[in-house]
């Protein structure tokens, strides 16, 4: 499956952060409505909302996302369309139907899917009313008449006057609406009563051609071609018809009028759906299904595969271990397993020694600058907070008294013993055991300088880990800290390279800053599977304080992926799971051009930015 | 405490939980939060006719704060009991409540009670304790939001026999909302569909969904006369995230619910 072109998401700016935005909240708004996932789109091009396969496309234009009248027209739509996923289970053959026909049966099936809706979820008629607000005096035409039905489907307390109207309504709910409702006031109760029509979607296609026959006999136009569904949330209805083949539980035998009952109709395109089908569109219960939350997705196609699936079948160099690990999809909501190969490779591989020097070791005076340099941020590199409060006890002064102390105090005072004078007790904030990973972006876009900084990113990421590193063991950090430098870059899916540069347990020498100096820029950023694979890491060394500081320009990006959002969202998921399982997750971001990208992933107050006066002072 | 607290079983843990405490075997709760299990060791403790110890425990929850520890008085130096000790001693029901929040080395001290040995050693006073012959040991914490620093030794683990909750069935998290907040059946039942919604969103944004005990807290609101969307927003909705974007989905369905 390829990916719908999803254009919102390739501009930049506040516009397309709004969006990302109203697209989270409409995701979890479709998962707490219906426990549905469908892939969200924008576009300001479309002039209906529309449900495919691909998703739901919605006429939106981005900068106008963040307007609080657009996110309800949009919570609105997206509670429509997850009433069809979830209700709507039969799709219809539109084989001999006409097109007023079908216009008629997706208004009778909306209805019928958002009477469901609102027998389990009373609180959306509310939403959806505001749409339907009509004049009741204006010409009867057949749009207008559309929308008065529709109104008198969804709101039962909607009275109109109009024959046909009245006659669509009472249809529609059958006698359920005379058994149990006031027959003046033709008040169905949603409650208590429900109508035989809505358990029985094949009827509706009996109803759809008496109500069209009744259209015909009022002389009343209809163009499918300018037709477009009314109100504006609900979507074109497109995927209710089968492309062709066999009926799925409907009635083929049900009623169709004869031509002549259409006779006062202008029909201006016959063969077509309203609204103009799209016959490349598959049968929209694939699509549906695909979107049901209960439904495995193994089988789903890859996300923008460029690549092959040949992990097992790498040809690694015997130091390489390959570990696989799962991604984000953000189209579907679901992680997908085994997904990204990542091969780590230890300090003495391959792509270090190829980039050596013919000396071995790096010239002593670029090891010197590399130190004070780094020296200069020592004090400055990110102090992991939530230390554990431990009361210290026999201490020489304190908050309160130590009272096993007083005792042993008293005691000895008692047997004409020198007492221990250390009688008091106070609370300190005492850092436990920790272990840092400070996690190298290596991909070529480091090899930038960013805005107002002279090293490129490479460079400043080379700088703060070494300042990290030399911080292990410090009392500042805690006496049992404990550091590594690791690396990553990206090479699609299955060559997610892991480099570690220095082991946890391994001193800060020449040799570890050979390597840091022998560091190159190349490939891509796959950061949530490098970010997973670190962590795996650090919860492998079971210490009580697991931090993971990425040192990164915050842009996301493979050779097989070309949604923009995708890894920047997966990178973000994994965050998300790390932090859940304990590692204390933190980025370093070396591009203020980029801060919203990293705000993005690692939270508002989980990075910051590289000071340049700390860097500037050497 | 004179009356029974209110308990509705979710399945046989009441069984369960009797057979454990007919042959003294300590009892290790796993749940979410808000699902029961307090209320539930107190049902107990009150249905099997035992006193019940309940301590929470935290990091900075020292041995001595269970065991006890010396003190002075006039006449010299005085023992003095902890929760743990007194519960030995006379025979009641010691709930430790988030066992996993307290260190390691505190969590030790239990050892020698939850196995056969059924002994306190108070090494400050020298003595070794003989638990009562009614002396039970429950524990419990909750697996969802323990981090991985924070997990219980094996050796701890072991010790226990498990009883595992999680959100009742639908129907009778309804009763348990209706009897507890005083509301009605159907509103309680709608406030239940609410809470099964917003736990679809665990682990996508939110650590855990909505708990028996927010939706008695709704309901409670509800009862005191409080709208139903002001009472889910203020006892769901609030709690629940600081995501604007999840907050307003929240928002959504609290105001689609009612």
């Amino acid at each position: 499956m390829s990916p719908m072109p999803d254009r919102t998401d390739s501009t930049p700016g506040p516009a397309a952060r709004d969006w990302c935005s109203l697209r989270a909240h409409l995701q979890a708004t479709a998962r707490l409505l219906w426990d549905v996932a469908p892939p969200l789109h924008a576009e300001d091009t479309a002039e209906s909302v529309r449900l495919s396969r691909h998703g739901v496309t919605l006429p939106l234009r981005l900068d106008a996302a963040a307007d609080p009248g657009e996110r309800r027209d949009c919570r609105a739509a997206i509670a429509h369309a997850g009433a069809h996923l979830v209700h709507s289970t039969q799709r219809f053959d539109p084989q001999g139907l006409k097109p007023i026909t079908m216009a008629l049966i997706g208004l009778l099936e909306d209805a019928r899917v958002e009477w469901l809706a609102c027998r389990e979820l009373p609180g959306l008629r509310r939403l959806w009313a505001p749409f339907h607000e009509i004049d009741l005096g204006e010409a009867a035409d057949f749009e207008s008449l559309m929308r008065r039905l529709s109104r008198a489907l969804l709101l039962p307390e909607a009275h109109d006057p109009h024959p046909w109207v009245a006659k669509g309504r009472r249809l529609f709910f059958g006698s359920t609406m005379q058994g149990c409702a006031d027959p003046a006031a033709s008040t169905p109760s949603v409650v208590d009563c429900p109508p035989g029509l809505i358990g029985d979607p094949a009827s509706l296609r009996r109803v759809a051609s008496l109500l069209g026959n009744d259209i015909g006999q009022m002389r009343l136009s209809f163009n499918a071609k300018t037709y477009r569904v009314q109100p504006t949330y609900r979507d074109d209805n497109q995927w209710l018809w089968q492309p062709s083949g066999a009926v799925t539980g409907l009635d083929s035998t049900a009623l169709e009028l004869p031509a002549q009952a259409h006779d006062g109709v202008s029909v201006a395109a016959s063969s077509a759906s309203p609204g103009g089908k799209q016959a490349s569109d598959p049968p929209a219960s694939t699509a549906i299904e695909a979107h049901r939350l209960d439904r495995p997705i193994a089988q789903a196609d890859p996300q923008a595969d460029g690549g092959s699936r040949q992990s097992t079948e790498l040809q690694t160099p015997v130091d390489v271990t390959v570990h696989l690990y799962p991604e984000w999809d953000r189209l579907i909501c679901r992680s997908r397993a085994q997904w990204c190969s990542v091969l780590e490779s230890g300090a003495a591989a391959a792509r270090l020694a190829s980039h050596s020097s013919a000396d071995g070791f790096c010239d002593s005076r670029a090891v010197e600058v590399l130190r004070m340099r780094a020296r200069s941020l020592r004090a400055w590199v990110p102090q992991w907070a939530e230390q554990a409060a431990r009361r210290s006890v026999r201490q020489t002064d304190g908050d309160s008294l130590d009272i096993d102390a007083m005792v042993e105090c008293g005691v000895a005072l008692r047997v004409g013993q020198r007492p221990d004078e250390r009688v008091y007790q106070g609370r300190e904030r005492r850092r436990r055991d920790s272990v840092t990973v400070c996690l190298l972006d290596l991909s070529a876009s480091t090899a930038r300088s960013a805005a107002r900084h002279t090293d490129s990113g490479l460079d400043q990421a080379r700088i703060v880990a070494l300042a990290e590193a030399w911080s292990e063991g410090s009392p500042a950090r805690g006496d049992r800290s404990a550091c590594a430098v690791h690396g990553f870059w990206s090479d699609g899916r299955h060559r997610v390279h892991y480099q570690r540069i220095k082991e946890i347990d391994e001193p800060v020498d020449a040799r570890v800053l050979d390597r840091l100096l022998r560091l190159r820029s190349e490939g891509s950023t796959r950061l949530g599977a490098a970010l997973r694979h670190a962590s795996a890491l650090l919860l492998a060394r079971r210490t009580p304080r697991m931090n993971l500081l990425v040192i990164s320009d915050g842009e996301t990006h493979d050779i097989d992926v070309h949604d923009p959002r995708y890894l920047s969202e997966d990178a973000r998921q994994a965050v998300r799971e790390a932090r859940a399982q304990g590692v204390a997750v933190r980025c370093l971001a070396l591009d203020p051009a980029r801060e919203e990208d990293v705000r993005a992933i690692f939270g508002r107050d989980g990075y910051r930015l590289l000071p340049l006066s700390g860097l500037r002072s050497v | 405490m004179t009356q029974e607290p209110w308990y509705q079983p979710i399945g046989d843990e009441c069984t369960l939980f009797e057979a454990a405490y007919a042959r003294r075997l300590p009892v290790l709760l796993k749940g979410p939060t808000g699902c029961g299990k307090t209320r539930f060791v107190e049902h107990m403790a009150r249905r099997l006719g035992r006193p019940l110890v309940t301590i929470a425990c935290h990091d900075d929850l020292s041995a001595s704060d269970l065991t006890g520890r010396w003190l002075l008085d006039a006449g010299g130096t005085r023992w003095l009991d902890g929760p743990l000790t007194t519960a030995v001693r006379t025979g009641a029901i010691c709930y430790l409540d988030e066992l996993v929040e307290a260190r390691s080395d505190t969590t030790v001290v239990i050892h020698p009670l939850a196995d056969s040995r059924r002994v306190l050693p108070l090494d400050k006073c020298n003595q070794l304790v003989h638990a009562h012959p009614d002396f039970a040991l429950v524990v419990s914490y909750n697996p969802g939001y323990a981090s991985h620093h924070k997990v219980l030794k094996p050796s701890t683990l072991q010790r226990f026999c498990g009883i595992e909750f999680g959100p009742p069935e639908a129907e009778i998290e309804a009763r348990i909302v209706a009897h507890e907040s005083g509301i009605d059946p159907a509103l309680a039942a709608r406030l239940v569909a609410l809470g099964a919604r917003t736990r679809r969103l665990q682990g996508q944004g939110l650590d855990e969904g909505a708990s028996t005990r927010m939706l008695v807290h709704a309901g409670v609101l509800m009862q005191q006369g409080v709208a139903a969307q002001a009472a889910c927003r203020m006892a769901l909705v609030t709690p629940l995230t600081d995501d604007p974007d999840l907050a307003q989905a929240l928002r959504a369905v609290v105001d689609a619910t009612f």
